[in-house]
Parts: C-alpha cells; sequence; structure tokens
C-alpha cells in the first residue's frame, strides 16, 4: 500500500510539472500581450522599447527558460499591469481565497455529516424528506442566485451582514454560505446513501448481536464504513469549489486569487495568470493527494488504483 | 417455566411487513432449550429459523419484523426470567453478547471491515465486563488462541480481509465466547465453508459448547450437520413447527411426511455403492445405466494451464504467477459426466472457465471433437459456443431481471440466427417442458419464480442451442435440499434423452457421488487423483480424497460424532 501512495505522490508531482509548463505555452497562444496593454495609436518606438521592458522580444524558449529559472527561485516576475512583483500581489490575495475555501469547507463537512446522518436515520419521515428537499434545493440553486438572494435580506432588507469587501471575518460569513451550499447538499446526498447502504450490512447485525448500544452502533461501527466515499466526494467538491470561487469572489468583491486570475487572462497579464494557474492546480493536486491518504487510512482494504 | 429449562419458546408468531402486505413467517411456535443441550432447527429456506434465531436475540425489529404473539422466556445467570419478545431494549442490549450470543452465516461479511480483529472481540468486554482497553486485549488475544487460530498474536492486529473465511468464523466464534455466555445462537455457521474447515469448525463448536456448559441453538438446512450436532431436532416447514424429536429417533421414525421426504432428499454418501452409472433421487438401481462406450471422446483437455500474473511494487514488476489451473488434463466422452471436485480455490471453476474461454489460459489444449477451441478466431469461437453452454451457481444472478421468460430462453437462438417468429415460440414452448416447467411460464419475468424454477430456466437457456456439452458450475449448490434433488433428476433424465456430456463443478460430494460416471479431485489448481465414481468414492487412493470424503457430515446420527475427521491441526496462515 505505501507503494501505491508513493506512486499517487508521484503522479501529483507530475501532474503539477505538466501544468507548469503547459500554463506558459498556452498564456501566449491568445496573442501578443503588448497589443492589450499599450493603448492604440501609440508611437513604434515607444512600444519597441516597452516590448523590450517586458522581455516580450526575446524567443520563446528564452522566456520559457527564465520563466522555469524565476520559478525555482522563488521569483515570479513582475505583473505587466500592476508593475508590482507577482509574488506580493498573491501574498496579499491568497490568504483571502485560502480564508474562504477553509471557512465553506468547515461549514459543508460540519453541517453535512451530521444532517446526513440525520436524513439516513430518519429516512421515511418528515424530517428524513425535510432535510433530503433542502439538500435538493441547495444542488439545485446556481450560486449567483443565492449570492444575490442572501445579499438582499441580510444586507438589504435586514442590514446584518456586509456585503461586500474582505476587511474582517463577518465579511467572510456570506461568501463562505454560497461557495459552502452545492458542497453541503452533495455531502448531505452522500453520507445519506452511504449511511444507507452500510445500515443493511451484515456486521451491523453483529454488533447489535454484541450487545453494543445503537450509539456505538451508528456512530462507531456505521460511520466510519459510511465515511470512505464521502471523503471522496469532499475531495472532488474542492476542484468544483476552484472554479466557483471566481463568480463568489466577484459578487461578492472579496479580494482574492479568483477574481485576480480572470482578469489576468483577460488582460494577457501573463506573469499573473502563470502563478494564478499554478496556484489553483496545486490546491486541486494536494486535494485529491489528501483523499488518498484519507482513503488509506479510513479503509485498511484499499488498494489505490493507479491512476 | 419449568425449572431445569433455560430458553422456552411458546406460542411465537412474527411477521413482516405492515398492513394489507404483513406476512406471517413464524406461526405458533413452541420448543424449548435446556442448560448445555444442543437442539437444531431444521428446515429449507423461507421455513422461519433464521427469523426464529434473531427473535432470540431481539434483533427482529432492527430487520423489520414484529413478534405478534408468544413469548421467548429466557433463565438469566442470576435466575431471574425474562420475555425476550418483551423486555425493553436496554434490557435486551445487556443480554446480547454476555448471556446469549450469536454466530452468523456468511464470515466473510459478519465482521467489520474498517476495525481489527481484536479490536472487535475486545470491544465486546469492554461492553459487558467493564475491561478496560488493556485487559480487554489480553482477554481477547486469550480467546483467539481458544479458538485455534494459528499466530494468534499477528492475528490480533490484522482486518477480516486478511483472513480466510475458516479463520473469520473463528473470529466470530471468540467474539461470541467472550463472556462465556449460557446460550450460543448458530445460524447457518457452517454453511459458507468448505467441507473439510466446516468439520474444524463444528468440531470446536462442540467442544466449546462442552467445556462451557453452554447451550446450542443451531439452525441449519443441512441433515448431516444436525446428526453430528444436535441433541433434539425441531423441524420446521412455512413457519410452523413439523415435528420435534430426539436426534436419533428422527432419523430413524420420521413421524411426518415432510420429515421423511426430507430425509430421503439428501445424498447419502455411499448410498450409490455398485450401481453402475448415475442415478435419479429415489430411482430404483437397476435403471442406473454406464456412459456410453464410444471411441472419441467428445472433450478433451490437454495441459491445461491458467496463471494469473501477480504485480507488486512501484514499477509493477511481474514477481510470480498464481497458477489457478496447473497443467490439467482430462477427457469427457459422450453421454459422460465427469464431476471436478475440489475446495474453494482448487481452480475448478477457473477450469470450466477456460474451456469455455471466459478465463484465457496461458497454455495447453480444449479439443472438441478433435478441434482445439482455444486457437479458434472470433467468428469460429462464437459458432463454437452452440455446442458448449454453461449453468451457473446463482440462478438468481444469472437471469436478466428485465426480460421475460421466452425471452431469456430464445436468446442464443436470436443470438446464432438459428429460429425467428413463431418457431422461435414453438421451440420455447418445447424447451420450458423439457425442463419441467408450463408453456404460461414463458411470459413470467425472473422474480416470479422460485429459486428452483430459475435455476430450470438457466438450463432450459443453456440446452436451446443442443449443446453437446454442458459445465455446469455449482449449478445446484444455492438450492435447497429437496429442489436440488429435483434439478439433480432432470439433468440425469436430460442427459440419457439427449446423450449430453457434462462437466459437472461442484464441492459438494453427496451430489457428485449420484451424478457422475468418473470424478477428478483438484487442489492447489492440479488433478490429484481421478477415476471412475467407484474408485473414488470407494477405494480413494490419495490422502486429501480420503480428508474430503471424511469430512462430509454424514446424516446418520447412530454412527456417532466425528469417527475420522478429527483434527487438532492449526490452522495454516
Amino acid at each position: 500500500m505505501l507503494d501505491q501512495l508513493a506512486r499517487r505522490t508521484l503522479g501529483a508531482i507530475a501532474t503539477l510539472g505538466v501544468v507548469i509548463v503547459a500554463v506558459f505555452f498556452a498564456t501566449r497562444l491568445s496573442g501578443n500581450a503588448a497589443d492589450y496593454l499599450l493603448p492604440p495609436g501609440i508611437d513604434a518606438n515607444t512600444k519597441a522599447l516597452m516590448v523590450t521592458r517586458m522581455g516580450l522580444d526575446q524567443p520563446l524558449l528564452l522566456q520559457f527558460w527564465h520563466y522555469l529559472q524565476g520559478l525555482f527561485s522563488g521569483d515570479m516576475g513582475t505583473s505587466l499591469f500592476e508593475r508590482r512583483p507577482v509574488l506580493d500581489i498573491y501574498a496579499e490575495r491568497l490568504p483571502n481565497t485560502l480564508m474562504l475555501f477553509a471557512y465553506a469547507l468547515g461549514l459543508a463537512v460540519v453541517l453535512g455529516l451530521p444532517l446526513g446522518l440525520a436524513a439516513a436515520l430518519n429516512r421515511g419521515n418528515a424530517l428524513g424528506a425535510a432535510i433530503s428537499s433542502i439538500a435538493f434545493v441547495g444542488y439545485a440553486t446556481p450560486n449567483f442566485v443565492l449570492a444575490i438572494i442572501i445579499i438582499l435580506v441580510f444586507s438589504f432588507n435586514l442590514h446584518w451582514l456586509p456585503s461586500s469587501g474582505s476587511m474582517s471575518p463577518i465579511h467572510f460569513l456570506m461568501p463562505s454560505i454560497v461557495l459552502a451550499a452545492p458542497m453541503l447538499a452533495e455531502i448531505i446526498r452522500f453520507t445519506r446513501n452511504a449511511m444507507l447502504d452500510v445500515l443493511g450490512k451484515d456486521y451491523l447485525r453483529t454488533a447489535r448481536a454484541k450487545g453494543l448500544p445503537e450509539h456505538l452502533v451508528v456512530g462507531k461501527h456505521a460511520l466510519r464504513n459510511a465515511a470512505i466515499p464521502v471523503v471522496t466526494i469532499i475531495g472532488l467538491q474542492v476542484a468544483g469549489m476552484v472554479a466557483r470561487v471566481v463568480i463568489v469572489e466577484s459578487v461578492f468583491a472579496t479580494k482574492g486569487i479568483g477574481d485576480l486570475v480572470v482578469f489576468a487572462a483577460i488582460g494577457r497579464d501573463y506573469p499573473v495568470l502563470q502563478l494564478g494557474v499554478i496556484l489553483i492546480a496545486l490546491i486541486v493536486v494536494s486535494s485529491s493527494l489528501i483523499v488518498d491518504f484519507a482513503y488509506a487510512a479510513l479503509d485498511p482494504r484499499v488498494k489505490v488504483a493507479a491512476s | 417455566m419449568s425449572a431445569n429449562a433455560l430458553l422456552v419458546i411458546e406460542n411465537l408468531s412474527i411477521s413482516f411487513g405492515r398492513g394489507d402486505k404483513a406476512r406471517r413467517v413464524v406461526e405458533g411456535l413452541d420448543f424449548s432449550v435446556a442448560p448445555g443441550e444442543c437442539v437444531a432447527v431444521v428446515g429449507e429456506s423461507g421455513s422461519g429459523k433464521s427469523v426464529t434465531a434473531f427473535s432470540v436475540l431481539g434483533l427482529t425489529g432492527f430487520n423489520g419484523g414484529t413478534i405478534e404473539t408468544g413469548s421467548i422466556n429466557f433463565r438469566r445467570r442470576d435466575g431471574s426470567v425474562v420475555d425476550l419478545a418483551r423486555a425493553d431494549e436496554r434490557l435486551m442490549q445487556s443480554s446480547r453478547g454476555d448471556e446469549i450470543a450469536m454466530v452468523f452465516q456468511e464470515p466473510m461479511t459478519a465482521l467489520n471491515p474498517v476495525f481489527t480483529v481484536g479490536e472487535q472481540i475486545a470491544e465486546v468486554l469492554r461492553q459487558h465486563r467493564g475491561m478496560d482497553r488493556q485487559q480487554a486485549a489480553a482477554r481477547a488475544l486469550e480467546l483467539i488462541t481458544r479458538v485455534q487460530i494459528s499466530d494468534p498474536a499477528r492475528r490480533f492486529t490484522q482486518y477480516p480481509h486478511e483472513l480466510s473465511g475458516g479463520m473469520r468464523q473463528r473470529v466470530v466464534i471468540a467474539m461470541a465466547l467472550a463472556c462465556s455466555p449460557r446460550l450460543l445462537v448458530a445460524d447457518e455457521p457452517t454453511t459458507a465453508l468448505d467441507v473439510t474447515i466446516q468439520a474444524q469448525v463444528l468440531d470446536l463448536m462442540r467442544d466449546l459448547a462442552r467445556e462451557e456448559g453452554m447451550a446450542l441453538l443451531f439452525i441449519t438446512h443441512d441433515m448431516g450437520v444436525v446428526a453430528e450436532m444436535a441433541d433434539r431436532v425441531v423441524v420446521m416447514r412455512k413457519g410452523r413447527k413439523v415435528e420435534e424429536q430426539a436426534v436419533a429417533k428422527l432419523f430413524a421414525q420420521p413421524r411426518e411426511t415432510y420429515t421423511r421426504a426430507l430425509l430421503n432428499a439428501v445424498p447419502k454418501l455411499g448410498s450409490m455403492a455398485g450401481t453402475v452409472g448415475p442415478l435419479a433421487f429415489g430411482a430404483d438401481p437397476k435403471t442406473a445405466r454406464p456412459a456410453p462406450t464410444v471411441n472419441a471422446p467428445l472433450l478433451e483437455v490437454k495441459n491445461l494451464s491458467t496463471w494469473f500474473p501477480i504485480y507488486k511494487g512501484l514499477l509493477k514488476r511481474h514477481v510470480g504467477d498464481v497458477k489457478a489451473v496447473d497443467d490439467v488434463s482430462f477427457s469427457i466422452g459422450r453421454g459422460e459426466t465427469l464431476s471436478l471436485v475440489g475446495e474453494s480455490g482448487s481452480g475448478k471453476s477457473t477450469t470450466g472457465r477456460s474451456i469455455l474461454r471466459l478465463a484465457k489460459p496461458h497454455a495447453g489444449q480444449v479439443l472438441l471433437e478433435g478441434q482445439d477451441v482455444l486457437k479458434l478466431d472470433r467468428e469460429a469461437m462464437r459458432a463454437k459456443r452452440r455446442d458448449m453452454q454453461i449453468v451457473f451457481q446463482d440462478p438468481y444472478a444469472a437471469l436478466d431481471p428485465r426480460l421475460d421468460a421466452f425471452e431469456q430462453i430464445v436468446e442464443p437462438l436470436v443470438i446464432h440466427g438459428v429460429d425467428k417468429g413463431s418457431a422461435l415460440r414453438d421451440r420455447a414452448v418445447e424447451l420450458v417442458r423439457r425442463v419441467g416447467l408450463e408453456e404460461e411460464h414463458l411470459d413470467r419475468y425472473p422474480h416470479e419464480f422460485s429459486g428452483g424454477q430459475r435455476q430450470r430456466l438457466c438450463i432450459a437457456r443453456a440446452l436451446s442451442l443442443s449443446p453437446k456439452l454442458i459445465i455446469a458450475d455449482e449449478s445446484v449448490s444455492a438450492l435447497d435440499v429437496s429442489i436440488q434433488a429435483q434439478v439433480v433428476n432432470l439433468l440425469i433424465e436430460l442427459q440419457q434423452e439427449l446423450g449430453l456430456s457434462y462437466l459437472f463443478i461442484s464441492h459438494d460430494m453427496g451430489v457428485v457421488e449420484r451424478i457422475s460416471h468418473r470424478v477428478a479431485v483438484m487442489q492447489y489448481g492440479r488433478i490429484v487423483e481421478m477415476g471412475t465414481r467407484a474408485q473414488i468414492f470407494e477405494a480413494p487412493s490419495q490422502a486429501y480424497t480420503r480428508a474430503l470424503i471424511a469430512a462430509v457430515p454424514v446424516a446418520d446420527p447412530t454412527r456417532g460424532h466425528y469417527q475420522s475427521t478429527k483434527t487438532k491441526e492449526l490452522i495454516p496462515a
């Protein structure tokens, strides 16, 4: 099994390597940054000067070489737009996004597991049906709609929460809820189904026949088994969150990396875009690696299939 | 309740489902168990025997059942009597695992896959005896040693999937014994085990029950096991008690017709001595016919090997092979039955699958009428499949639930373009009649048939292309004994009418003796002994063959418990 985890780790590193190479060339496929950055009608000399300053006149492979050198020495270049080191920009922005992720993930897991469990144990009665319905609505509502609804209710009408910004933890509440909603719905659904599946297993009958009280039968014997598929879905949802964070950050004007990357892509700000994509890839790859390790820790039978 | 009884069940009725859909599965059941006594409850599927077992543990509600009437009085260690049918859940919980314990049918699924074996035993002690982690672990280790599992210290830290079926059942027994219960309820505890392992586990259970002075409530369908284990027998059918007798009396003079029929359907090893060929249950031995002697055999298997590679390490190096089938050779004549017997993992099923190319052989030849089927291209192989058909073990899984019986049966004819239109219907009618079903059955779906009827459908489907060879892979193993007898009779009859050849793959020596002309014994992928039925059953030359035959429980209580199989050796890893 250690073999397999080692193989998975190597795979994750290789994936990151591919992303690092691909992002450099892919960003340059969309055309020359100079055309976009410089005002129209600028004279040819100034333009040439600017292009040289930005290093865009060098051959592509040489640029790639500098990019790799920079990457390994911790210098990610300077934003073509803001004229600031890219790392400084991310140092400002990344904590906000990570905080948003952490709140959303925490919210989804802390609420989702018990709700899913309650839905399974109350299958067929009103409580179970209510939880399942909420999960369904949460899953089916687009996040920008949900975002606008809660802004209207909590900011405009009730004046309880700030509608935008990232100054204090309270600013993160609404964006976290919006980001967490689909994940929460998915965790409820999966926990419920996994639990229902496990509740019919022979080993729970064995646990009861041993005279274990119901809280141990469910809380120990069933939950540990039901957690296995749920862990997978949490890993997949983190990847989905990366996509949704772009919208959430722009609606709530959270100064995070989601919104930074989108503007960098539109403005062909290569250095910013490159690091953004690499960071996002790092988040996705490491979350799936964490899932693999968690899986191996939870399930002694696991044989991680080669990806 | 009388002063010396441990468990008294009176007028017990249990139903499943609610309202209009409620079904009584146990009806007015009475019997009792004395301290230290072994009472067997025997019956076929649907008799309500397992439901009765669960009710004694107070698990009826968890399975979706309701106790409608009656009482289950149990005398606790402190002398007080509780009615388990009415006791509150807290009282039940403190009795379960402590005063009354249970061993289940399926050792593969009865243990929780994510906890170590040691933890699952120790848990019981912490729950009922208030031991701390260390004390419980120490006692659990003692228990693992007690149930004769080799290398107990290592097993203690292992997970269920790392143990064989027999070892897992020992773990379940250790778990049940943890608190020295007064009553052990065993629900088909050896049905899922190989016959030699079954003998060891039964042995162990009897020894432990005697040492602990523990009473046994033994649920089984196997008359052989009843004869070897029970003091008293309760025969159940469709939720009711048919009769109750001391074991010797029941076998010698069964009162009820149903009991007699049940006993007659049990294949008895050695009952075929002197007959020349396969013999239907209940048939006159004189009607047995030897296999027709034709010079060229229908099927010749030469040096067949099917290996499954094992890969290990970071680079998936090929480190070895599981030799599932290793250099196996045999032949089957026209109209002849060759049985392949052996325990699970011996390679008998893989041999059958390799012949049909459902598994990929690694070397060797499979000659059907002289032509090597392993060398045929896809098209030729497809055509050749008409001559070779298979009937699987599980008739529930082998039929598509969305196709009606007609579609199931004619599907091979359609695929091979044999018949069309109304000819299909005529052929299907002929086939269902041939297997003892009626034309009206053709419009039904699989769930509307019983297990035995489904297996008849599977046989009809196999027959549709008029094959020369049928590979029957444990085809009667999942059936109740009376149904099993009917299906075996059908196979024998079809062979005599149609001149079919069978490769009959089975672990059940009793059935094999009845249906075979010749027998091959497999172990670790090789044939260790092959001969006529009389040679194998009356004068086996190999120790392994003798052990296999000796381990079969004999449905004759007068022969005493375990004559020859007393195997005290530990189970290897």
